[in-house]
């Protein structure tokens, strides 16, 4: 084996790592559930003058040596139609819940299981964030999980958080199963 | 250059010259250095300017139980804000510390939100939800319908609900309530007070022909469902959320609002970031002119500037082209505005 293969070898392995190390996630939810909020607080921006999403936002995200980038996609019923365009090669789905909405949460519920049937979402894990937990009247993340059945899904590696993008509870730690998640599907998948 | 001139200049003097000169350099280097490195990206001058209002925001919270109860919200408000500050400084700062001065610092930071909220918790807990007497507008004609009288410790949707709301009903039960409701009423002239609506949450839903008023800061309303009704309300923390609702009058001041599948609604607006509408059609807007006591104070415990206001910027989501405004929504003719709400 001359160097010239050694080298190309080294090159390759190189490439496969970066990758591995570029996470596609989709934040999706209901209007009103805080799905920029809580990405611009990821990203340590300032939350107070957020609009409504009309459309969608992209941000890349570096955290404990990963990339990831993420899509915030508006949750107005006119753009839900359009979230199927975002699921090509995603990794995992970051679904936010407005947890003082219980008005809503069946609306949620059928919006969630209609998003697992998705063929392009096969695989992806599923990280729950029951949101907006400084609020007063907010649901538990037991609650939420007994409402929206997730002890039956099946087909997707899950796992709620309760959270507060207000005052940044919990973000970080959801956002740190779900990276480890997939890197450790992906990694047995090797 | 003249070989015999060089020789003359004695080695020792060459020497001394030469020392001299590199000297001058490291000199020079130096202050290079120093005039790069900002005073204000030295993690001596973070670590004074950090702990010194962290000190800052605990001597006022070790204050707290000795201060008169009415000026305990603004010290937590404010405490809140520095935190939030100093948060937002040390995430700034991250790039010139070290991991240890990041972990010290936020278990800081982490201990006083914790003192913070724990002293929140004790001085100033959430009141139950109860009607007072103060405001009521009484009609002389329906005395009946007073709903304060006896009534006051009674949760509000346990006393109204009255088997004409469905599902609002079944999930209200289902849940619990810390959020206050007014569900399925007609023909009535309600009002709530700022000590039962400030930071909670609001739902008005299935109301026909009522008129309500909202003193305070709700930190989010939702309305569902409202036929011919007038809704004043305060500025709110968060966003306002319409549904089904038509031939309404709104006055509200809040940071967004999102107006779903309604109909001849008139909006008087005070919005600070956006506002959209969906499936809406003939929405008029005008700026938020209902003005009560407490209202400037109230704008300031929601956070909302009284200068922004986004009132005729609105977007709609079935009209995307931006060359041709929106058929679904309108400004309110200024000749046709109310003038008083009273």
């Amino acid at each position: 084996m001359g160097l010239l293969t050694v080298l190309k070898k080294l090159k390759q392995k190189e490439k496969e790592m970066r990758i591995l190390m570029l996470y596609v996630f989709v934040f999706v939810g209901l209007d009103n559930a805080g799905k920029t909020t809580v990405l611009k607080r990821l990203n340590g921006e300032p939350i107070d003058t957020i609009s409504p999403t009309l459309g969608f936002n992209i941000k890349t995200l570096e955290h404990r040596g990963y990339k990831l980038n993420v899509w915030d996609v508006g949750g107005q019923k006119s753009l839900r139609s359009y979230w199927r365009n975002y699921f090509e090669s995603t990794d995992g789905l970051v679904w936010v819940i407005d947890s003082a909405d219980k008005r809503r949460l069946d609306d949620c519920k059928i919006e969630l299981y209609k998003l697992l049937q998705e063929e392009r979402l096969e695989g992806a894990s599923l990280l729950v964030f029951a949101n907006k937990q400084d609020m007063p009247g907010a649901l538990s993340a037991a609650d939420i999980a007994d409402i929206l059945e997730l002890p039956n899904i099946k087909t997707h590696h899950w796992q709620i958080y309760k959270c507060s993008a207000v005052t940044g509870e919990n973000l970080v730690d959801g956002i740190n199963w779900i990276v480890d998640d997939i890197a450790a599907r992906i990694f047995y998948i090797d | 250059m003249d070989p015999t001139e060089f020789i003359e200049e004695s080695l020792p003097d060459r020497i001394t010259k030469r020392d001299r000169e590199r000297k001058n350099v490291i000199e020079r280097r130096r202050e290079e250095r120093q005039s790069l490195a900002v005073e204000s990206e030295q993690s001596s001058y973070f670590k004074d300017t950090f702990y010194s209002s962290c000190k800052k925001i605990k001597d006022m919270l070790d204050d707290a139980p000795n201060t008169p109860s009415s000026a305990l919200p603004g010290i937590f408000e404010k405490s809140n804000k520095e935190i939030q500050l100093l948060k937002n400084y040390l995430s700034q700062s991250k790039m010139f510390l070290k991991v240890y001065d990041i972990r010290r610092a936020q278990e800081n930071l982490q201990s006083l939100e914790n003192q913070a909220s724990e002293l929140e918790m004790k001085l100033l807990p959430k009141k139950k939800f109860g009607f007072k007497n103060r405001r009521i507008v009484k009609k002389p004609s329906d005395k009946g319908l007073d709903i304060t009288d006896g009534l006051k410790d009674l949760k509000i949707s346990e006393s109204i609900v009255n088997g004409s709301t469905k599902q609002n009903n079944k999930l209200s039960s289902k849940y619990g309530d810390s959020a206050c409701m007014l569900l399925g009423k007609v023909n009535e002239r309600i009002v709530l007070d700022a000590e039962n609506v400030n930071k909670n949450d609001i739902l008005l839903s299935d109301l026909i022909r009522c008129t309500v008023r909202i003193y305070g800061t709700p930190s989010t309303l939702h309305m569902v469902n409202l036929k011919q009704c007038t809704i004043l309300v305060g500025p709110v923390t968060s966003s306002v959320y319409v549904h089904d609702c038509s031939d309404c009058v709104f006055a509200f001041a809040c940071q967004q609002l999102r107006l779903h599948s309604s109909t001849d609604c008139t909006i008087y607006l005070h919005v600070t970031s956006r506002a959209i509408i969906e499936d809406c059609t003939k929405i008029r807007v005008a700026p938020y002119n209902w003005s009560y006591e407490d209202q400037t104070s109230h704008f300031n415990l929601a956070g909302l500037d009284p200068k922004i206001n986004n009132w005729n910027c609105i977007d709609d989501f079935n009209w995307l082209s931006s060359e041709k405004h929106s058929p679904n929504w309108s400004i309110l003719e200024p000749e046709l505005r109310v003038k008083t709400w009273d």
